[in-house]
């Protein structure tokens, strides 16, 4: 178990994820019942820390 | 940092209904940020870097009401996700894909000299993935459907890739006290002359809905060399007001990945916390890599991944 590899929790952007409100993407319908949704999403696990 | 096994993303999608018939048309690229997969000893890639081979989707699809659907452009295989099937609740952060969180790392033989053996090369889950394609899919008949697709990587420069699958998919949300889902399915690669494989690949996921006992199984096989099993048990329930909670046990073994008479194995633990208002899902993740071949002896390995995932 000498070699380890870690990968360290981005607390901040963490804790300002969770304080952002919740957001849906936007949707936009036309007259014969056609939409546009835009979506998306951020997953950060940042900072990474390397050791071995 | 971005994580492999989901990474960050932005899209559309446009849905225009023909009569009893849908059109589709979705666009989804990933942000080029860092992946988690992508750093190893020797140092990081840059923080950020788009090029054309982060598009994941440039998709048109057409979907009748009798006769299935039919998809067009860059998007994902009938064999994408084949060996992911998982209601545990931690897909997230941990599926069969057990390299997305250090695949590039290197092992250490017992010497302490880095090897060119990557964690990426020996846990390899043979799931499909996106491709140029044409693809179709059958209505879904009592669960049942089946799909098939042709593609071609018309992103990478100077690529020969081609591929082509059928796999067949179950779901059941409501079987008695259980979900269920299943994926079987086979991958034919070839990538220049002399390069063809067959992959067969299946997993399956049942959750115990009143207790929230998950379990879900995994296996592929690779004609040329290589198979693996894995297993995963799990367990989610709202602990706390603001979201589910769930953790989750696996255990990954397989054989001939990089070599013939190798070994991998590797075991990891997940907890995930839903907060459902702000659409967010935060991880910590522990796992242990173990590799032997017929010629070395490798050290073991460990990760701990921990982040968030916010939609919206």
């Amino acid at each position: 178990m000498n070699t380890k590899f870690v990968t360290q929790i981005g607390v901040t952007a963490l804790v300002a994820g969770l304080g952002a409100p919740a957001f849906a993407g936007p949707t936009y319908e036309n007259a014969s019942g056609g939409t546009f949704r835009f979506y998306g999403q951020f997953n950060l696990p940042i900072n990474p820390l390397m050791t071995g | 940092m971005d994580s492999a096994s989901s990474n960050s993303r932005i899209g559309f999608w446009l849905v225009q209904p023909f009569g009893e018939n849908t059109l589709r048309f979705n666009f989804e690229t990933a942000l080029g940020l860092r992946s988690s997969d992508g750093v190893d000893q020797n140092g990081r890639p840059q923080n950020i870097s788009w090029d054309r081979t982060r598009i994941r989707k440039i998709d048109l699809q057409y979907e009748t009401a009798r006769y299935g659907t039919f998809s067009f452009g860059q998007g994902a295989m009938a064999s994408d996700g084949l060996a992911e099937e998982d209601l545990s609740g931690t897909g997230v952060v941990q599926t069969s894909s057990v390299a997305d969180a250090a695949g590039g790392f290197r092992f250490r033989t017992s010497a302490g000299v880095l090897s060119n053996v990557t964690i990426g090369d020996a846990f390899a889950s043979l799931d499909g993935g996106r491709l140029g394609r044409i693809r179709y899919d059958s209505p879904e008949v009592s669960g049942f459907t089946i799909s098939a697709s042709y593609g071609e990587d018309i992103l990478s420069d100077n690529s020969d890739r081609e591929a082509y699958d059928i796999a067949v998919r179950y779901g059941n949300d409501d079987l008695g006290d259980f979900a269920v889902r299943g994926a079987l399915g086979v991958v034919w690669n070839e990538n220049g002359p002399g390069t063809k494989t067959r992959d067969v690949v299946a997993s399956f996921a049942v959750l115990h809905e009143p207790t929230g006992l998950s379990f879900a199984a995994a296996a592929g096989d690779r004609d040329t060399g290589g198979d693996y099993g894995y297993v995963k048990l799990g367990y989610s329930a709202n602990l706390v007001p603001v979201g589910a909670t769930s953790v989750a046990v696996d255990y990954y073994d397989g054989s001939d990945m990089v070599s013939a008479g190798d070994s991998s194995d590797s075991w990891g633990i997940t907890a995930v916390q839903n907060f459902d208002q702000q659409n967010v899902e935060a991880y910590i993740s522990y796992r242990d890599y173990s590799y032997a071949d017929t010629t070395t002896t490798y050290l073991d390995g460990s990760s701990i991944f921990a982040g968030a995932r916010w939609k919206f």
